[in-house]
This record gives structure tokens, sequence and C-alpha cells, in this order.
């Protein structure tokens, strides 16, 4: 069974994160994103000046109390750096592309119009679209794009955070959850939090239920917690590794959790007669 | 067949109709952690909050506080046909008296008896 | 490709303080007062799950009739919301469900029908001879209406017959 994940922590406060870590695994969760926020995609200024800087949030530290707590139930939290785009129109998104928006694990998008919406659905190369539930949608969500999008295998995000603080937000959230849902028949959908206050988060069996309210079928809602973060992550590893099995990765860059690739290397004379059987079978079609 | 297998000797049920109730282990927390629930403001508070979610209607099915325990768990009951909306409910719910607060449901099955331990979180006494 | 759903609630409006008065309602109104009964019984479950869809398609300001539409995974909601109702813009009233309908035109006919069959009631409330004349023709004409229209049909049963028998011999 696929680990829970939360893709969207809003808070950026070491102090509130730590907080909901804490939280978060005491909930359950294993994979946990933090999101940055960026409001526009405009790039350089006109006389080089960074109009907005993007860095990466810094690693947050765990307190002992939850390292205890992990170490005793033997479970692992990754922390994933996220990337979200408020995308307004549809220039600027060649900065998708720079090296420091890349250097995110993930990427997403908020689409706000329609043009930004079908942009995002075709061609762009990020993970996750994000839609602003908390109003009224400004234009129809198309099934053929969205079955684009998931052909392509992008996620579509439910942030159930809105609706845990105020009662009109929670309407226009279950009202465009399940427009959501029923275009794209519960595929590809992944609920998360959004949250900014440790109290907001929910436990993924929680959300599991809450799926069912939105439209999803209970698999289906269970998945969104489990198995589409997943996908979602491995859609963002495929993403940086671009169309290709192999990913070549210098020794020297390796991260300290692969090191034992390395260490379970062959000697060098083996090498040779590996090569060898890779390439007999190909001599043997032509022969026959 | 030895003498002692009849010693432990047991009655299975098997019951295949649709269980008439579920039962959901939660607690009440809240943001600062100092306030105290007492079992009739446990019941308003879990009203209040299928009012704000279901309206009338959904408050109408009956909910029971069964236990309250003094670390804060209470054990409550609810008609199956009522159970993902009370839970949903419970999950939507963030603010009592304008305090924010959570409901964090630890458990839940169609019988009372599973309850009565966890197999998805183990808890040590040291540790909390 | 799959079609969204609806269902149309063919309701009429009545006010207990009297039935003929010219009443300053508008659509909006109505929709209101339908949206804060719904919120009432259903919460915001209720509301998230109608709101694209509930919608007031028709009213008549003279016969108090309105059509309100909304989506058929969850028209029950709505019917129940529609019972609730209990004041209308400023007014006091209720709606008294008539009909339920797939679409907007099943709804009309039996709004056609349901006028017909209530003339006579009319003709009960007349003061003047005039009045009760004006009743009277409306009636005629509705009668026969519905026998141009019987006419018709049996024409066409008539002449398919004949077409069928004809394809017999």
């Amino acid at each position: 069974m696929a680990a829970f994940a939360d893709l969207h922590v809003a808070s950026t406060d070491q102090q509130v994160l730590q907080d909901v870590f804490q939280t978060a695994i005491k909930l359950g969760f294993d994979w946990l994103a933090v999101n940055t926020f960026l409001t526009d995609l405009k790039g350089k200024g006109k006389k080089g000046q960074q109009q907005n800087q993007i860095c990466q949030p810094e690693p947050v530290e765990l307190t002992d109390q939850t390292r205890q707590l992990l170490k005793v139930e033997g479970r692992k939290v990754r922390q994933i750096s996220r990337l979200t785009a408020l995308l307004d129109d549809t220039t600027n998104t060649h900065k998708l592309v720079s090296p420091e928006v890349q250097a995110f694990d993930l990427l997403a998008v908020q689409p706000t119009n329609e043009a930004a919406f079908k942009l995002a659905c075709c061609t762009l190369e990020v993970d996750i679209i994000v839609l602003n539930m908390t109003e009224k949608l400004s234009f129809y969500i198309k099934r053929p794009l969205v079955n684009l999008a998931i052909e392509r295998g992008m996620h579509f995000e439910i942030l159930y955070s809105p609706a845990v603080r105020d009662s009109t937000f929670r309407q226009n959230t279950i009202s465009n959850a399940l427009q959501l849902t029923s275009v794209c028949k519960g595929k590809n959908v992944i609920v998360s939090s959004g949250c900014e206050k440790a109290i907001e988060l929910r436990g993924p069996y929680d959300l599991s239920n809450l799926g069912l309210l939105f439209g999803l079928s209970s698999p289906q809602s269970k998945n969104a917690v489990s198995k589409n973060c997943r996908a979602v992550l491995k859609h963002a590893e495929a993403r940086k590794m671009m169309k290709s099995v192999v990913g070549v990765v210098k020794s020297s860059q390796l991260s300290p959790g692969d090191q034992w690739i390395l260490d379970s290397k062959r000697p060098l004379s083996a090498l040779p007669q590996t090569t060898q059987e890779i390439e007999q079978p190909p001599a043997k079609k032509g022969k026959t | 067949m030895t003498g002692d297998s009849e010693k432990h000797s047991y009655l299975r049920q098997v019951d295949k109709s649709p269980a008439p109730y579920f039962y959901i282990k939660t607690s009440l927390e809240y943001e600062g952690r100092g306030l105290e629930t007492d079992s009739l403001q446990l019941k308003h508070v879990i009203m209040q909050s299928m009012t704000e979610v279901f309206g009338q209607v959904g408050a109408s099915d009956t909910v029971d506080v069964l236990k309250l325990s003094a670390s804060g768990e209470a054990l409550l009951r609810v008609p199956s046909r009522s159970f993902v909306k009370l839970w949903g409910a419970l999950t939507l719910f963030g603010k009592y008296n304008g305090l924010p607060c959570v409901f964090r449901v630890q458990q839940v099955s169609s019988s009372l008896m599973s309850l009565s331990c966890n197999s998805r979180t183990w808890d040590i006494p040291a540790m909390s | 490709m799959v079609r969204l759903k609806h269902r149309y609630f063919l309701a009429e409006i009545i006010f207990p303080d009297g039935r003929r008065l010219q009443r300053n309602i508008k659509s909006n109104d109505v929709y209101f007062s339908v949206r804060e009964a719904l919120h009432a019984a259903y919460g915001d479950y209720g509301i998230g799950v109608l709101k694209s869809s509930l919608m007031v398609k028709y009213l008549n300001k003279d016969t108090h009739m309105v059509i309100v539409r909304a989506k058929r995974d969850f028209y029950r909601l709505a019917q129940a919301a529609l019972t609730f109702v209990k004041k209308i813009g400023e007014h006091d009233a209720f709606l008294n469900t008539l009909h339920i309908g797939g679409t907007i035109r099943a709804c009309q006919k039996f709004l056609i029908r349901h006028h017909r069959q209530h003339l006579p009631l009319l003709y009960q409330e007349c003061d003047t001879q005039e009045e009760r004349d004006n009743v009277q023709l409306m009636l005629l004409s509705s009668c026969v209406d519905m026998e141009t229209f019987s006419k018709k049909t049996e024409e066409k049963e008539r002449s398919l017959s004949e077409i069928a028998g004809e394809s017999l011999t």
C-alpha cells in the first residue's frame, strides 16, 4: 500500500512548520510537501533586478519528540519542496523551465482563467493543476482538456483546509470538487490540505471519508491521499528525467541515501562480459 | 481431540446483515488545549457540527455519546446510514465559539468490540 | 457524450393571506428563499451540492407559477427544500409542488393542462357578468382547442390505419 502523503503545506514559518510536521507525522503522513507560492511568473526586471526571488524552503528540523515517535514506529518521513505558480495569463510560462524553478521537486500551477487552464492541460510540463475552489470557478472545466491532462499524467488537487475554516468556502469547495470529480470521473484527483496551521490538518482516513462527500468512490478517495500522490511524485521524477528509462548521475553528486550503489559496483573485469551478454540477442535475431 | 482444545472452545457468531450501528472513537482537541469537555458539551459540539455541514435534516439523526473517558476520548454510536455524514461533519468542523478545534478520529468500526485495541498505533505509555 | 441531467419542479406559490393579488415578486427572491431553506435543511453540503444547478427558470407574476431547476443526482434535496420555504421576498408564502419533470417542456405541457382543468374554478370567483362571459369564452376556446386536437389525432390514427390496411391488402 502506498504511503499517505500531504502534498500541500502552505505555511512558510519554520516554527509553524515544525508544529505541522509533528501533527502530520502523528496522523500518519509519510510524504510532506512544503509549498512556495508564486503570485506571478514575471522574470527579471529591466535592470537585471530579480523581481521575485525564488528560494528553496529550508528543510524542517524535527523535534526530538517526533524523531522518537518515528523511531518507535519504524517510519521514514520525507520532505518535498513544491512550487505553485499562479497562472493569470499565458505569457511568461517559460519561467517554469528555468533551473531555479526546476530545482523544486514538485511543480504546480493554479490557472485562473480558461486560456491558462487550457495551456496547463495541454502543454505545460507540470505535475499538479490546482484550482481555486474557494470561489465560483470563472470557467467551465471541459472534459476533453481534463482527459488530455489525465493522459499526460497530471493530477488535479482539491484543498480541504479552506473548507475547515469558513462556511462559504466549504460550500464552494464541495460544489467545485463535485464538478471536478464528475468531469474527470474521479481519476487523477489528489486531496491535500493547504493548511497554514497544524489545527487545520486532518488524518488520512478522515480524508478518505471526506472524499466520499466530494463525489469520489471509496477506493478512489483512498487513492486520492495515497496512490495518486505517489503517482504525482513519480511523474515529477520522470519529468526531470525527460523521456528516458535510465538516468545518469555523477558519482560525486549521488545523494547519501544512494551511496550503496557505488559500494556494490562490480569489479571492472566483470564488465565486458555483461556487455557481451546484452549484445548477443540481436545477433541471434539477425541469423534466423 | 484433546480435552485441552475443548476447554478453549468459544462461540463464533457471524452476522451477515448490514451493521445497524457504527462506532467512532474520537477526541476533541482545542488549539491551546486549555479547555475541558464534558459529555453534554461534547454532544452539543457534535450536533453543531452536524447542523453546520448537513443542516437540520442531518442533525436529526441520533448520535449517542456512549462514553467519555477522563483522557478526553469519546465513543460515539451512530446509525450506519449517517455514518459517512457524521464522520464528514467531524472532519470539516473547525471552530467552536470562535476557538479553533479539531476532532481527531482514532478509530471507526461497525462493532464495538474491535475498538478495544488499535492496530494502527502503538501507544507506549512513556511516550505520551 | 454524457449530458448533465436536471429535474424541473413546477410549483405554485401560495400566499395564505388571499389569492388573487398582484404581488411584486422577482425570480431572485424565489431563488434566495429556496436557497435559504436548503441551507437550513441540508446545511453547507446541500448548498454545495446544488449550488451549480439550482436556478429559477420561469416565474409568472400573475399566476404565481415557478419552475425551479436542480441537478438530477440530488434533486430530492431540492424537493425537500421547496417544502420548507416559508417566506418569499417579504411575503409569507409557501410552495406547492405540482409536477416534477425532466424537461421544461414537460412542465409547460403540464402547466397548460393544469390551467385548463382549473378554469371552472375561476368561473366561481367571478363577480360581474362581463367576467363570467370572458371565462365562459375561454372555457369554450379551450374546449375547442381540445376538440380540434383530438380530431387531429383521430384523423391521424385513421390515416395511419388506412395506410396499414392498404399495405396489408
